[in-house]
């Protein structure tokens, strides 16, 4: 039982180490993780922070040459300044740290910064926090000031403020130091330096006292010994690395250096043509621009530059390619110029007579005239066409249904909207071709838009092609209407024709009945005085049959006596009175389904003659439109 | 009829017209610089320019913190040539990547003692100006182009000189495939915009009298045309 206990606590312990295990891998690879792309982090290099002041070795100015460093408080160099000046420095470039990666490129805002001097600690006087972007004015002293350091610094010491490193001044040249410890006072004690140091009172050297004692904070130093009286030279030219230099003497020849002037300044050098440095606007060294021009392939010289000579004037050897005949490019050599590519001046081989330059549309872009853009505008112009062609059809179906129109009229409304859909399309066409060859040539191919005139001309002269294929449609529909009145005219001479035999049989017809009448008529029942009034319509029926089968022949068509016929027919079938009479003679009978038959022919002359009405007045509208056309 | 055809005929010349207008105006903006309006002398191509055009700089200088460019001074003029006449100018800062000492300063403000390094301005190099007030920045130049500006691996701040304003793509395209991200400081805003290749970013055009961030993969050449 002891035994499984201890198993599974082992086993539950190794499982616990197990998981602990994974999650520090777990973290470090985070933490791995954060390390490697913190680094690879792209922040932009921060603005840094400029520092500058007077720069002093113990009360001495600092001397050029000699470098001040700045580190930031993690001990990261910042940035350092060689010593131009002496007793100045700056300004020293302290470069800032970069917020967004983890490692450490230098200062970071609000830290404070340590200005060194010969690789030492200094004591600084003012505003040296590092920020974005700014200049800070600092002085700094080495070595580090304190009181005790038996070294009594001219700025931050005074008898008053550390009598141990400040001695009293008794007017005579010798010095009273009030140490407490390290001997009591004494003279001062000649040269010496600090790694002279130790507790003698000689270790302080005679010029560290002669100190002329304003300083920059106002405060009162050891007294007047000695006031520098610096009187300086003029400036030099300013030379070929940027600087000028002049010498400045102290007239009072104080040994001290507190206030001596700059004797060496930055300046802007003016490039010259005989500087021997490539500099200003010159294309070599002191050639080309301004100065003497420059030997190379552009001088107009044949000579030797670049370790060969030239074969020609700016050809050959260091140069591009000299000229030929049969280079396939037209240019001029040998004192001529070819008029054409390799022909004629000085080739041997003829131009053509007419040469024309052919303009260059090669594509400077590998672009796909298949690509997905152009498809979907192809598209979409299709689809608009498309459209208006669904729509025009649409219309000529309507105006087909539409039974008030003439067919004059009609024919005329289907093609004004053909030529509409017609006209649609083309300018579809042409602007989506111009539009097309504007965008790909010299959008995306770059073509030199100098041979942007083609695209304009053909833009240019859209106007005039719209307007010949208007009258080329205009004429086409002419065309189709002349073809529709020869048509119409064909149609009339027909019916003409079909009156003619109609009126022919119409004749035979109406002789026929009106023998038929007369004899019926003839008979002695229908001479009665009582029955003369029941036969009257039908011997005015017989009159007028006989007047019309007489005008037939004489090839007149009266068609207002056919009219009073028919009339006289209608009466003698429809009304009552004459029905009796039919009903007791057959002959009569025999004699009203003839007339029947003759009342419909007579309706069918009439639709002949209604369809000779509309082809008249078609033919009047197609002469009144060509009368038009003709103003 | 007649009367309907010469209406839309006239409909139709009057639309081509206009198209013919537009095309020409786009295509001068497009193709045609603006210092073509003061070219002196025969110009064959825009290729073959070699003599700088005469073109001015001009733009405003904001309070607070500016990353120009100047397009119209050469590779190497005098820093008082070029800013000397900005009255309320605070400091110039210049990146040199690839230097020892990688940033050039100058401040008008500092005493005569202070060695100021940067002397010298170029049109292929960006500036931090560090401006007390706002103020109208005018200088009398030539426009050159093209211009390489070589890249170092690593951010650079590079001129941008021109006075076309194009696209992203069209402005990196010699360096294309060979830089992460651009950046360009908007002084208003007081903010900087990116462009990463294949991503986007707000930066989506440059535009003249900006300086431009450059995070190049290797070390290259940038052409500006």
């Amino acid at each position: 039982m002891i035994k499984l206990k201890r198993d599974s606590k082992t086993k539950a312990l190794s499982q616990i180490q197990g998981s602990v295990i994974s999650i520090i891998i777990i973290l470090l690879h985070l933490l791995l993780q954060l390390i490697v792309f913190s680094g690879l982090s792209l922040a932009l290099p921060p603005l840094p922070t400029e520092f500058y002041g007077r720069g002093r070795d113990y009360n001495y100015n600092g001397s050029s040459g000699e470098i001040v460093q700045a580190y930031d408080t993690a001990g990261t160099l910042c940035g350092s300044f060689v010593i131009v000046n002496s007793g100045f420095y700056g300004s020293l470039t302290c470069a800032g740290d970069d917020p967004e990666t983890i490692a450490d490129e230098g200062a970071s805002a609000g830290e404070n910064i340590s200005l060194r001097y010969k690789g030492s600690y200094t004591t600084m006087m003012g505003d040296h926090t590092w920020d974005y972007g700014v200049f800070r004015y600092v002085n700094i002293t080495y070595p580090v000031v304190f009181c005790g350091d038996y070294f009594c610094d001219a700025w931050y010491e005074t008898y008053a403020s550390c009598p141990f490193d400040c001695p009293v001044y008794n007017g005579t040249g010798n010095y009273t130091y009030n140490y407490s410890q390290g001997g009591g006072g004494g003279e001062s004690g000649g040269s010496g330096g600090e790694e002279d140091g130790g507790e003698s009172l000689g270790i302080i050297p005679q010029s560290y006292l002669n100190y002329t004692g304003i300083n920059d904070t106002g405060q009162e130093g050891l007294g007047i010994l000695c006031v520098e009286n610096w009187e300086c030279g003029n400036w030099s030219a300013c030379r070929i690395d940027g600087f000028q230099n002049r010498s400045c003497i102290d007239k009072n020849d104080c040994e001290t250096f507190e206030d001596k002037p700059p004797e060496v300044q930055k300046c802007f050098y003016t490039p010259t043509c005989y500087d021997g440095v490539r500099n200003g606007l010159e294309e070599d060294i002191d050639c080309g621009e301004l100065c003497k021009p420059c030997i190379n392939c552009f001088d107009g010289i044949q000579n030797c530059h670049d370790g060969t000579c030239e074969e020609g004037t700016d050809c050959g050897g260091p140069c591009p390619a000299c000229p030929t005949c049969f280079d396939g490019k037209q240019n001029c050599h040998d004192g001529l110029c070819e008029e054409g590519t390799d022909c004629d001046g000085p080739c041997e081989k003829k131009c053509p007579t007419i040469q024309i330059t052919a303009p260059v549309f090669a594509c400077k872009k590998d672009v796909s005239l298949l690509s997905e853009e152009s498809i979907i505008c192809f598209l979409i112009i299709l689809l608009i066409i498309l459209g208006d062609v669904i729509y025009s059809n649409r219309k000529i179906r309507d105006i087909g249904k539409n039974k008030k129109l003439t067919d004059i009229k009609r024919i005329k409304s289907i093609l004004s909207v053909k030529r509409k859909m017609y006209l649609f399309i083309f300018i579809i066409l042409l602007i989506s071709i111009i539009l097309f060859l504007y965008y790909y040539f010299f959008i995306l191919c770059e073509v030199e838009y100098r041979f942007l005139w083609l695209i304009l001309s053909l833009l240019f002269i859209s106007p005039i092609i719209i307007h010949q294929v208007i009258k080329y449609i205009e004429y086409t529909e002419g065309k189709r209407l002349r073809k529709i009145e020869t048509l119409l005219h064909t149609h009339y001479k027909q019916i003409e024709n079909l009156i003619k035999i109609e009126n022919e049989n119409l004749g035979e017809l109406e002789e026929e009945i009106a023998n038929e009448l007369y004899r019926l008529l003839d008979q002695p029942q229908y001479k009665k005085e009582g029955s003369l009034e029941k036969v009257k319509l039908l011997k005015e029926i017989y009159k007028e049959l006989v007047f019309l089968y007489s005008k037939y022949k004489e090839r007149e068509n009266p068609i207002e006596k056919e009219k009073i016929l028919c009339n006289d027919i209608y009466r003698f079938i429809e009304q009552p009175e004459y029905n009796k009479l039919i009903n007791q003679d057959y002959k009569i009978a025999n004699i009203v389904s003839k007339l029947k038959l003759l009342y419909k022919q007579y309706e069918e002359k009439q639709k002949l003659y209604d369809e000779i009405g509309k082809i008249e007045y078609s033919e009047n509208e197609l002469k009144y439109e060509e009368g038009e056309k003709k103003e | 009829m007649k009367e309907k055809n010469k209406k839309i005929e006239t409909t139709l010349i009057v639309g081509s017209t206009l198209l013919f207008l537009v095309l020409v105006i786009f295509t001068l903006q497009q193709f045609v610089p603006d210092s073509f309006n003061t070219i002196t002398g025969d110009v064959i191509s825009r290729v073959n320019i070699t003599q700088p055009l005469q073109q001015n700089c001009n733009f405003t200088l904001y309070e607070g913190l500016n990353l120009v460019s100047f397009f119209c001074i050469p590779n190497s003029l005098g820093r008082d040539y070029v800013i000397g006449s900005v009255a309320n100018i605070e400091a110039v800062f210049e990146y040199q990547e690839g230097s020892s000492d990688l940033w050039k300063t100058y401040n008008p403000g500092l005493p005569s003692f202070v060695v100021q390094d940067l002397t010298v301005m170029s049109r292929t190099e960006g500036y931090w100006l560090k401006m007390y007030a706002q103020e109208a920045f005018f200088l009398e130049g030539g426009l050159r182009l093209p211009t390489d500006i070589p890249l170092q691996a690593g951010w650079n701040l590079a001129g941008y000189p021109t006075n076309e304003i194009k696209s992203v793509n069209d402005s990196f395209q010699s360096i294309g495939g060979n830089f992460t991200e651009v950046r360009a400081y908007n002084p208003i805003t007081d903010s900087t915009i990116n462009f990463v290749p294949g991503v986007g970013g707000a930066l989506n055009q440059t535009e003249p009298y900006y300086g431009y961030w450059i995070n190049a993969t290797t070390s290259e050449v940038w052409t500006v045309d």
